[in-house]
This record gives C-alpha cells, structure tokens and sequence, in this order.
C-alpha cells in the first residue's frame, strides 16, 4: 500500500515537474500572437523577419477572428491580438482588456480562387450549374466572409446562390474546401493566393472593393495580468516599420504609407 | 452402415496428439464409445457430423459420402441429417423448451412431433420454462428432446449424463434407450460408467489415444474373465469395511447398495469408486411379479 | 430557438445507426467466426476511430470525398449523390467514425456465447443468418443495445469529422455540435447553453437506459 502511495506521490511530482518545465518556456522572450488565419502566411514572413533581428520566439495562434476574440474574453494568454476587422480589437479595448487603443496595421483584399482547372474565376459563373459549392468562412464570426456575403448581395447574387454556401469555421478552413476540391470555388484573402506556397494553385480574381465594406485589420496589445513584455512592444513597433510593411505588402495588404 | 476412416491432427490442452481410426458402424445400433478423455471420442462425434473437418480420409453413410479428402467432398452439417446432444446441451437460452423443440423440428412434419416427444420424455411440467429455470437433468432431458424432434437417422451422444446423479442418470438412460427403439436410430454415444455401457449398448468401442483398441459387446469386452455364474450385475464400489476376517463392500447397483461379503485376499487392488462386477455362481432365482398393492 | 441542429442531429444518428446495424452484425458476426488471416488487420481497422483524432479521419474524408478524387466523383456520377457539403456524406463518414462501438460489442457479445449454440442448430440443417437472426442476436440483446447506444449516442456527439467535412450548412449539415461551437464564437452563449443542455440531458438519458437494462434495473421489462 505504500508503495502503490509512494508511486501516485512520484508521477505527481513528475507532472507538476513536467508542465513547470512548459510553462517556463513563456519566459520574456517568448511571444503569443493570436491573429486571424488570413494573415497566416504574411504573418508567418513578418515574424521569420522579426525573429531574425530580436532574440525572441514568436508563437502564432491562428483562428478565425471571432473566435479569439472570444477566447480572448474569457482569458487566453496571448500577449499581441492581429484581427481582420477593427471590432473586435476595439470591444477589447472598450472591455479594457487592451493596453492601448487598436491601430489598423493593414487592409485586406477579396479574392475568388479556384483550384479547378477548367474554372474560370466570375462573378457570373457563381450561378452556373458548372459551380456546386461556393465556400465561404463563416460570416458570423470572421470579417472575409462577411465581405464575401456582402459581395453577393452587391451583385444580386445571393438569392440565386443561397443552397451552394458552405461554411468553413474560417478563412483557413474555406482555403481547405476550395483547395481539396470538394468546392469548385470560394471567396479567400489575397493574401493567400499571394503566398509563396500557394501562387501556383488555381485561378483567382479580385473582387472590385466597391462589392464590400473595407477591411482594416487592427492590431491590439493585450492586457496579461502581468506587465507588458518589451518583445510585445517590439513586435508592434516591428509590424507598423516599414520593414512590416513591406511585407504586408508583398503579400496584397494595403498599408498608410 | 456407417463407414468411418479418418485422420486428424489434433491440438488440444493436453498436448498434441492425432487421431486415426477406421470404424465400420452397424445402424439401427446403440455403440457406446468409451476411453480415457483426451482420446478422440468427442472428436470421432464431432466428425461424423461434420462440426470436424478431418486432415484425410473418408466417412459414407449407405451409398452418401459425406467427406472425402481426395474428391474434396464435405457435406455439411445440415445436410447429414445427424441429432446432436453436447455435453453442455447446448439449449438455446431465448426459447422455452417447447420452442426449443419446436425449432428443431422440420419444416412440414405432418404430426407435431414436439408434442409428442414431451409426453414421451415427461416434459409437460416443463413445456414453457426457459432453458436457465432448469436443473442439469431436465436440461439433458431436453436436449435429448430436441435431437430428437428433427427426426435424425444418426443419434450422436456426447457423454450426455456425465454430471447427472445416479438417480437421473437411470431415468435418463431409459430414455435414451426407448427412444432408441422407438426412433429406430443408429446411437453413438460417449460414455464413462460401466454399469452404464452394459446396460444401454449393443456395441462398445474402446478409444485411447485418437486410435480404436478394441470393438465388441460390451460383455465381450469388460468381462473378461468369463465367470462361470449365470447372474451378474455391474456396479460402483461404494466402501470397503474391513472386519477380522471378512471385508464387506457396499456396491452401488443402479440405486440399490449391496453389501458383498468375501476375504480380504479377493479384494485387494479394490478402491471405492472402482467399477466392479458383483456376480453370483450358483444360486437359484426365484421369479414372481411385483404386486402392485405392495 | 432553432430546432433545425438539433433535429438534423438525430436524423443524422438514427440513420447512422441503422446503417450501422445493417453494416455492422454481419461483420461482427464475421469476425467472431472467422480464423482469416486478415482478422486482425480487419480488427485493427475498425477499431482505429476510437484512437485517431477526428480530424484526421475529417482531413481523409474531404481528401476521399471531393470530386476532385476518383472515389468522390464515382460516387458522385454513378450515384448522383455528392459526398462533401451533404447529408449523406456525413452519414458515411459517420458509420466509419461509429463502426467501433457497433461492432466491438456485437462480436465481444457473439464470441461469448459458447459455439455448441450454432453447431447445434447447424446439425437441425438450419443456415448460418438463420442461426444468426434466431439463436445468436436474440442471446446478445444487451450487447445489441450497447451498440445501438452508444453508436447513436457517439454520432450525436461527433464533431471534428462533420466540422471537416460538413461545410456547416443550415438544415444540412449543421448539427447541433457545430451549432454550439458557432454560437460560442459568436458570443451567443444562451443559445449555446440550451443546446448543450439538452445534448447533455439526452446522452445522460441514453446511458443510464444502457447501465440500467444491462445491469439488470429494469428486469421486469427487459428478459
């Protein structure tokens, strides 16, 4: 019987040893950056930049919008917020859970992309029987498929589309849809179809920025409970350099010059 | 007849052994099989009705073969028209005992068998328990029951009476042997109880180890020492009680003990529990009805 | 209120869960009787979706599925059904995700029960689904029902596969799972709660039937 107490008393050590060792990896070095998943590939570059220059880990946690700013509410430890939209951030900083008032580091861009060969990319071709389904993130909670429905409705499309839509829980997700095939098209961020990893696949259009309300991305520091870390201040000042920038550019955002 | 010439590799928990026998089997018979355990009578059984497929060999039944290595012939068990009693009896635990008997019996028979062979098996009590409600002998009594309800041509016993006590082993016995008769079947059956094999079979066939050692009556065969008396009974030696000069041994013969009195030099080697012969050499039977007021 | 998630979600595990059991006994039933060689790889396959993660069976089913794919666009030709984005789609990938908790029980519950049951009633000539559907299934009834159960009660609380696979479509793919997840990312936490609540009070009822039949509660009704 001791021994077997002896035992439970050993692993629980090792656990508390175990997950002290992986908490302690979020020293100040270390950053998490929550952001919404269309900027997963710019930000990907602007972090392989930033690291280059700082002795700093950047940690990148991509969701839809909505959903981190949900999980931002109720806590999650990340140090820096990048959404699509400015709502969010700015709910945020009406909560006071921000450190400041959120800036707009950048504007996206629709796209319609396809992966089908013998596609090509309309607005028309949306109501042709050539077109099953149309993905979409989900316009609830992450601002690209807000614009995307916005879109459709600009062009009197969505009535006739309605029963094609399908959902991805965000832009990353409709990315899958479209890229596996299962949709024959879908609306994405340019800053996708920009991407090194995705410039040869498929066929894309832009979207005429008319179609749909202007999509700033605002960036936010996050209250933590704890002082902000300086390599939290320094990752902001990095994204509105012009280091930043260009980056974001190269990948189809639109930054103030 | 029944020609049986088979061989089989065996694994069993008491190690590998194989089994190879030739065996001619005269229908209309009752043959019990008997031998140590571990000797191949199950599997003998479990051949002929093709729930054993042997390595080589050949089985036929009258101008039917049903397995023949060479021409890859091996009916199948349904098609051998063959009653089963298992050991474990085997009762299908969702039927009552007329259901059990009932989906036994063939489709189309004129008469209801079923009904018949409860009366025939004092079953009445029975008829609407399941399986689980039942003790081990109305469990046998019912399986035997069942075999019989599909009108087999072949009767195979798998030491059915084995946990039985000897009180429900010889009702038992009766109606294996009327049915016997009166179904004009061929039986095998496995047995271990002398008295029992005496009683019941025309025919013994001793088994060791997955090979036959001998056939024949099973006087032929226990009785070797070919008593002069003309009266004998076969039975379990209960106790041994030595006195001074005589010992006394309570035998066990059907359900009667006899006290056997005889010098201790003639039973020597005698354990309880040992089948033995109590056989008489000279004496006059007298013979007279049971009065039934008695 | 929106009854639709909730709906869709038992259309979704009752039709699974029929699949299953058409799918499910005769493999089960296979797999207690067979020495095949491929036993154990069979074995193993069926049992994969109790350890993989949803979402790698989800990634396979949207790879398998899309039209893009050789099997997806047969199925979508010869049978004019398509398997992404669709109902039935969810309930193939479904009966795939369940097939365990079918099939586990039935052949746990088949092997127990001692083979002189068929070989007895192989010696009356009867066949082998004769000796299935009238001695076999009816001596295994609370394994058949911890099948049943748990596959509906494992369907209705699937989520990665149909988030994959599902394309969250009103009325046609989005179960009540999905309905959840949507409504807590967009903050509509009553919503949330009332089909949690009743996703939680449902399963709870279905498994205490389970642990009640089967621990012998309820034996007067139950033989």
């Amino acid at each position: 019987m001791m021994k077997y107490f002896a035992g439970i008393f050993l692993l629980l050590f090792a656990t508390i040893f175990l997950t002290g060792c992986r908490e302690g990896r979020n020293h100040e070095n270390t950053l998490r950056i929550a952001i919404a998943s269309n900027l997963q590939y710019a930000v990907d570059s602007v972090v392989a930049g930033f690291e280059k220059e700082h002795e700093i880990i950047c940690e990148v946690i991509p969701g839809s919008s909505g959903k981190l700013f949900a999980q931002i509410r109720e806590g999650a430890p990340y140090d820096l917020f990048l959404s699509a939209d400015m709502d969010y951030p700015e709910a945020l900083f009406k909560e006071g859970r921000t450190i400041q008032k959120p800036e707009v580091f950048a504007y996206g861009a629709l796209v319609l992309w396809t992966g089908r060969q013998n596609l090509k990319p309309s607005i028309e071709i949306l109501a042709s029987d050539s077109v099953r389904y149309i993905a979409l993130a989900n316009p609830r909670i992450a601002p690209f498929g807000r614009a995307a429905q916005e879109t459709l409705v600009y062009y009197g499309m969505e009535e006739k589309v309605r029963d094609k839509m399908v959902y991805g829980e965000s832009v990353a997700q409709a990315n899958q849809f479209i890229q596996s095939g299962s949709a024959e098209v879908g609306f994405t961020s340019l800053s996708i179809v920009m991407s090194p990893a995705q410039r040869e696949n498929g066929k894309w259009i832009l979207i005429d920025t008319a179609a749909y309300q202007p999509l700033p991305h605002g960036a936010v520091l996050l209250q933590t409970g704890k002082p902000v870390k300086p390599a939290a201040r320094q990752f902001y000042e990095y994204l509105f350099s012009g280091k930043g920038k260009e980056v974001l550019k190269n990948f189809g955002y639109s930054v103030h010059e | 007849m029944i020609e049986v010439r088979i061989h089989k590799e065996l694994r069993s928990k008491g190690g590998d052994f194989s089994l190879d026998l030739e065996l001619e089997i005269p229908e209309g018979q009752l043959i019990t099989l008997y031998g140590p355990s571990g000797s191949g009578k199950t599997s003998l059984l479990r051949s002929l009705a093709g729930l054993l497929t042997p390595d080589r060999g050949r089985i036929a039944r009258k101008e039917q073969v049903w397995f023949d290595s060479q021409k890859r012939t091996n009916l199948s068990p349904q098609k051998r028209n063959v009653g089963f009693v298992f050991q474990e009896n085997a009762l299908f635990p969702n039927m009552t005992v007329l259901g059990n008997l009932k989906f036994a019996q063939q489709k189309g028979s004129s008469h209801d068998l079923s009904e018949e062979l409860i009366r025939d098996l004092d079953l009445q009590d029975l008829r609407d328990r399941y399986p689980d409600s039942l003790s081990g002998g109305q469990k046998q009594r019912v399986s035997l029951a069942r075999a019989l309800a599909q009108r087999p041509d072949i009767l195979l016993l798998d030491e059915p009476l084995a946990a039985l006590d000897a009180e429900m082993r010889l009702k038992l016995q009766e109606y294996i042997l009327s049915s016997h008769r009166k179904f004009g079947l061929t039986t095998l059956m496995v047995s271990h109880d002398l008295a029992e094999i005496i009683k019941l079979s025309d025919l013994t066939v001793v088994m060791e180890k997955g090979r036959i050692r001998k056939t024949g009556t099973p006087r032929e065969i226990f009785m070797e020492r070919r008593l002069s008396g003309k009266f004998q009974f076969t039975g379990t030696l209960l106790e041994l009680e030595r006195e001074r000069v005589i010992t006394v041994a309570s035998v066990l013969i059907g359900n009667h003990i006899i006290k056997v009195a005889a010098h201790p030099s003639e039973m020597e080697g005698l354990l309880p529990g040992d089948q033995v012969v109590v056989a008489s050499k000279a004496f006059n039977p007298v013979i007279y009805k049971v009065d039934e007021q008695q | 209120m929106n009854w639709d998630p909730l709906i869709l979600t038992f259309e979704l595990a009752l039709t699974t869960t029929l699949v299953l059991l058409v799918v499910g006994i005769p493999l089960a039933y296979w797999l207690s009787k067979t020495r095949a060689r491929i036993k154990p790889i069979l074995e193993t396959l069926v049992s994969m979706p109790l350890v993989l993660p949803p979402t790698v069976l989800g990634f396979y089913f949207l790879l398998a599925f899309s039209p893009n794919n050789a099997f997806g666009a047969w199925i979508d030709e010869w049978l004019g059904i398509p398997l992404v984005f669709s109902f039935a789609g969810l309930v193939l990938a479904s009966v795939i995700y369940s097939l365990p908790f079918m099939v586990q029980p039935i052949q746990a519950g088949l092997s127990s029960l001692p083979p002189s049951l068929s070989e007895a009633a192989a010696t009356m000539g009867k066949s082998a689904s004769t000796q299935l559907f009238r001695i076999l299934l009816p001596n295994i009834r609370k394994s058949l029902l911890t099948g049943i159960v748990l596959s509906f009660a494992h369907t209705v609380g699937e989520f990665g596969v149909v988030l994959m696979i599902g394309g969250n479509i009103p009325g046609k793919t989005r179960v009540a799972s999905i309905a959840i997840y949507d409504e807590v990312e967009a903050l509509n936490y009553a919503a949330a709660n009332t089909y949690s609540l009743i996703l939680f009070v449902l399963t709870f009822v279905l498994l205490l039937t389970v642990y009640l039949v089967n621990g012998g509660y309820l034996k007067r009704f139950w033989r």
